[in-house]
């Protein structure tokens, strides 16, 4: 399965999961789709359509209220299964059941938060094949993801934890939006890019490293492969130019 | 985009800038509907020109000035502009806040207007405040023979009414939709006993998502200075642009089921009635074309 191959019905990665903190509210764009990520101080969290229904506003701007999320423009608050909880103009009511904010679906595993503009059937990628997967950086790139699938296929990287390599880079793809960058013969070390299209010239890329790192060396390996995201994102723009 | 053919749009009178932006010698160059168009005055009397292609002088169409603006329609008016007799009443300033312009249907920078319900969550600390959050009943009704929309009876919980308002106040509210772009409010006056101040937004439609907002105070206020009470309309107005640039779909959409309402909306579920009446359709969401929701 290549990336750029679209599958309306496949998941992909939105953010890594340590981004989105209780009482965080984010925009999400997926292909021409906007969406809301937004956790509750419950932990839970959730991917919904990015409007309000009671007059079309943006629910990215609203604000998390315990376990619940508030529209910006009137207050409305909406608990995590969607549903309208309290309007505040009128305290003594009881909202309706179809008061109802459409979920998305949405999932999160290995450190990423995952979602589908269409009806996944099962859940996200399976990359248990790696016994430890550390999420990095996100970086938005201002192309097209075959574009990024196209920059994989030539790019290397500097082993965070292993030996530098004797052998050559590869790139594979595993599930839609998912690519793995190895090396022949395996040093062990590889990085899985899971990448969210958003739009003909943009996607945002999630870097994980499966570096074997003991938790004191991660914001050091975070910080290595954030300066390879960056320079990636360089690479990819200028194949897209 | 080119003209409308919205004739029910183009047939009403609508403000395109205020006297100081168009005085003498001064042209100003805008839009109307789509259409571009050119203001200047003649002395004292305005005139509207279409812009050519290469920007010339075209088609000239009627123009007056009015509450310190200059008047226009690009069609065949069916009634005049709104009547507004305070603008005649001793002690009253006038105060024109000047052209915001605003990336949203006009429709709906009209619907904010009628709206209380939001002034907890979007004028946080001037016009509402949680815990007092509730919009008690009120009324409205379509009045003949001007066909206007009238919110009555309305009332609610102010931190700061007004630039003037030293602390909070429960302020009684008339709201009044003169034509589908032009809207006024009667709000209680906080300095002069049982008078109403108003404040009104003509609002001009560019495009059927790009607006210049033209806001105006006729307010009892012999303390504030002009600074003042423009700085504290632009607040609140700027405030209510960050919500109206963020609605999706960018249409107004007319039809009951699109959106839900509850009793606070009244007013709006009545301006989309009587939209939908005139049969007007410039700025409404229109499930076939090309504005969808995201």
């Amino acid at each position: 399965m290549r990336v750029k191959e679209i599958r309306e019905d496949a998941w992909y990665a939105i953010g890594g999961s340590a981004l989105l903190g209780p009482g965080d509210v984010q925009p999400v764009h997926l292909f021409d789709v906007e969406r809301v990520a937004w956790r509750g101080t419950d932990g839970k969290s959730h991917v919904w359509h990015n409007r309000c229904i009671h007059r079309g506003m943006r629910l990215q701007y609203g604000f998390v209220d315990g376990d619940r999320l508030a529209c910006r423009y009137h207050g409305w608050r909406f608990g995590g299964d969607g549903k309208c909880a309290y309007i505040p103009a009128h305290p003594d009511m009881t909202p309706p059941d179809d008061f109802c904010v459409p979920a998305a679906p949405s999932a999160e595993a290995d450190g990423l938060i995952w979602t589908s503009i269409g009806t996944p059937d099962g859940p996200p990628p399976d990359l248990s094949e790696f016994d430890k997967l550390t999420f990095c950086r996100s970086v938005a790139v201002n192309c097209a993801a075959a574009t990024i699938e196209a920059a994989a296929a030539k790019t290397s990287f500097t082993p965070f934890s292993a030996a530098p390599p004797s052998g050559v880079f590869l790139s594979r793809h595993p599930a839609p939006g998912i690519i793995v960058i190895e090396t022949a013969p395996d040093i062990g070390e590889s990085l899985v890019l899971a990448l969210q299209p958003a739009g003909e010239t943009k996607t945002h890329l999630h870097v994980l490293s499966t570096a074997a790192v003991a938790d004191d060396d991660i914001p050091a390996l975070r910080r290595h492969f954030s300066a390879w995201a960056r320079r990636f994102r360089g690479h990819a723009e200028t194949v897209a130019a | 985009m080119a003209i409308t053919t919205d004739t029910v749009a183009l047939n009403d009178w609508e403000a395109i800038g205020n006297i100081d932006e168009i005085a003498s010698g001064k042209r100003r160059n805008t839009r109307l509907l789509g259409q571009d168009i050119i203001a200047e005055m003649d002395g004292d009397r305005p005139r509207v020109f279409e812009a050519n292609a290469n920007g010339g002088m075209g088609r000239e169409h009627p123009a007056q000035v009015l509450y310190g603006h200059v008047w226009t329609t690009l069609g065949t008016p069916v009634k005049p502009p709104l009547d507004m007799p305070e603008f005649l009443e001793d002690g009253r300033r006038l105060i024109s806040c000047g052209a915001v312009t605003v990336r949203a249907s006009p429709l709906r920078i009209v619907e904010n207007f009628l709206d209380m319900s939001h002034f907890p969550y979007v004028h946080t600390g001037i016009l509402g405040e949680e815990p007092i959050t509730e919009v008690s009943d009120y009324k409205f009704e379509i009045r003949q023979p001007d066909d206007e929309l009238w919110a009555t009876e309305c009332s609610f919980f102010q931190p700061q009414a007004a630039a003037s308002a030293d602390d909070g106040q429960v302020s009684e509210y008339m709201y009044r939709v003169s034509s589908p772009f032009v809207t006024v409010l009667y709000k209680t006056c906080p300095v002069v006993e049982g008078a109403w101040d108003l404040v009104g937004i003509f609002v001009q439609p560019r495009d059927e998502g790009v607006c210049d907002v033209h806001t105006f105070m006729l307010v009892f206020d012999d303390t504030s200075t002009y600074t003042d009470l423009v700085h504290f309309q632009h607040e609140i107005f700027l405030q209510d642009r960050s919500i109206l640039e963020n609605q999706l779909p960018v249409g107004l959409p007319l039809s009951p089921k699109f959106e839900t309402a509850i009793r606070a909306d009244g007013s709006s579920m009545l301006y989309r009635r009587w939209l939908r009446q005139k049969g007007l359709t410039f700025g409404t969401y229109r499930d076939n074309e090309d504005n969808r929701a995201a």
